[in-house]
C-alpha cells in the first residue's frame, strides 16, 4: 500500500533555517556557550573573509588547470597564462570565474572554504573547550549554537539555490541579523555567562 | 561646552577601567545591584507620578510632575539621590561580589572592562534619563541637545528605555526582570 504524497511538495524557507539550525543548537547545548565562542569566531570570520578566500583558491586552481591544459594545447606562454588567470583569454576559459560571483564552480569554492573552516574551527573548539557543561551553560550553549546554525546555514542558502524540481521554496520574513541596540543587550548577557562559565569556583574549607 | 553624550561615553570608559581593576567578579556584583535599583526606580517612577499627580504632595507645593519646575528638581533629586546610593552601596565591600576567581588573561581584561562598562551605562545612562525625563531640571546641561546626543535619546538608548521600556507601561517589566532572574540565578548557583 502507497501513501500518496501531494505533486508539489511546498516548504517555507523558515522551516528549513529552523530544522538545520536545531542541529547546530544541539551541538552547542552538548559542549556548551564557551565552545560556541570560540567556533564563532572562526566562523564569523569566515563569513566575512571566504568569498576573498574562494578569489586565493581560485587563482591556484586556475594556475594548475591553465598550466596543464595549455601546455596541452601547444599555447603555452606567460601572456597566456596571465590572460587565462584574469579571465580575458580566448583561448581558455578559466575553471573557476573568480570575476563572475555567480559563477558555478566560484560558488562551489566558496562553499567549501567556509565548510572547511566551519568545520576546523567546531573541531577545534571541541577539542579546546567541549564537553560536559552546567545546565545554563547548555542553555545558552543551545541559543548561541542556534545562532552559529543561521550563520552557515543562511550563507549556503544564499549561494545554493538549487532546490529539487518539486520541493518550492518560499521566501518568508526570516529577520536578518541586525546589530542593533537588542541584539548587544543579548551578546553582553551572553558574554557575561561566558565570563562567568570561564572564572573558577573558589575552594571551599 | 562638552556634548552630554560625550561626557557619558567618557564616564563609561572610565568606569570600564575601573572594571578592569577591579576584576569580573566584583564587577558583576555591582551589575546586580544596579539592575535590582532599576528594576525598583522602574516601578516606583509610574506610583510615584501618579500619587504627585493625584494631589498627594500638595501640601508641600508640589504639583502635577508635568508643570511644576519644584516636582521635577524634587523627583530628579530623588531618583539620582536613590541611584547614586544604590552605587556607593554596591561598591562598597564585597559582600556582593561573586565567589571564585574571576577570569585570567586578555579575556579576562577584556570581560572585566566589558561589565564595568555596562555598569557605567547603567549608572550614568539612568541619570541621564532621569534628567531627560524631567526636563533637565538643574540647569547644568545645555539645551536643545546636540543631534547626537538626541537621537540617542530619541533612539530609547538609554538604560531605562531600553532595559525596562522607560517607565511608561505598568505592565510590561521589560529585559530587567529577566536579567535580574538570570544574574541572580548565577549568584546562587555556585
Amino acid at each position: 500500500m502507497t501513501v500518496p504524497l501531494p505533486e508539489t511538495l511546498t516548504i517555507s524557507e523558515l522551516a528549513v533555517l529552523l530544522v538545520l539550525m536545531f542541529f547546530f543548537a544541539r551541538w552547542g547545548w552538548r559542549h556548551g556557550i564557551d565552545a560556541v565562542v570560540l567556533s564563532g569566531l572562526f566562523i564569523l570570520t569566515a563569513d566575512l573573509l571566504s568569498d576573498e578566500l574562494a578569489k586565493l583558491v581560485a587563482n591556484i586552481i586556475n594556475f594548475g588547470y591553465a598550466f596543464v591544459t595549455l601546455l596541452g594545447m601547444g599555447q603555452f606562454s606567460t601572456q597566456n597564462l596571465s590572460a587565462v588567470l584574469n579571465g580575458t583569454s580566448d583561448i581558455l576559459k578559466p575553471l573557476v570565474n573568480q570575476n563572475n560571483p555567480q559563477d558555478v564552480g566560484f560558488v562551489v569554492t566558496a562553499i567549501l572554504v567556509f565548510v572547511v573552516i566551519a568545520y576546523f574551527a567546531f573541531q577545534y573548539a571541541e577539542k579546546k573547550v567541549g564537553g560536559k557543561d552546567p545546565f545554563l551553560e547548555s542553555l545558552f550553549g543551545f541559543l548561541g549554537g542556534g545562532v552559529l546554525g543561521y550563520i552557515c546555514v543562511t550563507f549556503v542558502l544564499e549561494r545554493l539555490v538549487r532546490f529539487p524540481q518539486t520541493l518550492i521554496v518560499e521566501a518568508s520574513d526570516v529577520p536578518r541579523v541586525r546589530i542593533d541596540a537588542n541584539v548587544i543587550v543579548v551578546v553582553v548577557l551572553v558574554l557575561i555567562v561566558f565570563g562567568y562559565g570561564r572564572s573558577k569556583a573558589s575552594k571551599k574549607k | 561646552m562638552i556634548s552630554i553624550g560625550l561626557v557619558v561615553l567618557s564616564l563609561i570608559i572610565f568606569q570600564g577601567i575601573i572594571g578592569m581593576v577591579r576584576g569580573f567578579l566584583k564587577e558583576l556584583g555591582v551589575t546586580l545591584v544596579l539592575v535590582a535599583t532599576l528594576f525598583g526606580i522602574d516601578r516606583l517612577i509610574p506610583f510615584l507620578e501618579g500619587f504627585v499627580n493625584g494631589g498627594g504632595l500638595q501640601f508641600m507645593g508640589l504639583g502635577p510632575v508635568q508643570d511644576n519646575h519644584t516636582t521635577q528638581v524634587v523627583l530628579a533629586l530623588l531618583f539620582t539621590g536613590v541611584l547614586i546610593v544604590a552605587t556607593y552601596i554596591s561598591y562598597q565591600g564585597e559582600t556582593l561580589a561573586y565567589e571564585g576567581q574571576p577570569p585570567k588573561g586578555l579575556i579576562g581584561f577584556a570581560l572585566s572592562f566589558l561589565v564595568g562598562a555596562v555598569n557605567g551605562y547603567l549608572n550614568f545612562g539612568t541619570i541621564w534619563w532621569i534628567w531627560n525625563h524631567y526636563n533637565y531640571p538643574f540647569s547644568i546641561v545645555e539645551l536643545p541637545l546636540p543631534a547626537a546626543a538626541q537621537s540617542i535619546v530619541n533612539g530609547g538608548l538609554l538604560p531605562l528605555d531600553l532595559l525596562a521600556g522607560g517607565t511608561e507601561r505598568v505592565d510590561s517589566w521589560g529585559l530587567l526582570a529577566g536579567i535580574l532572574i538570570l544574574l541572580v540565578i548565577l549568584k546562587v548557583l555556585r
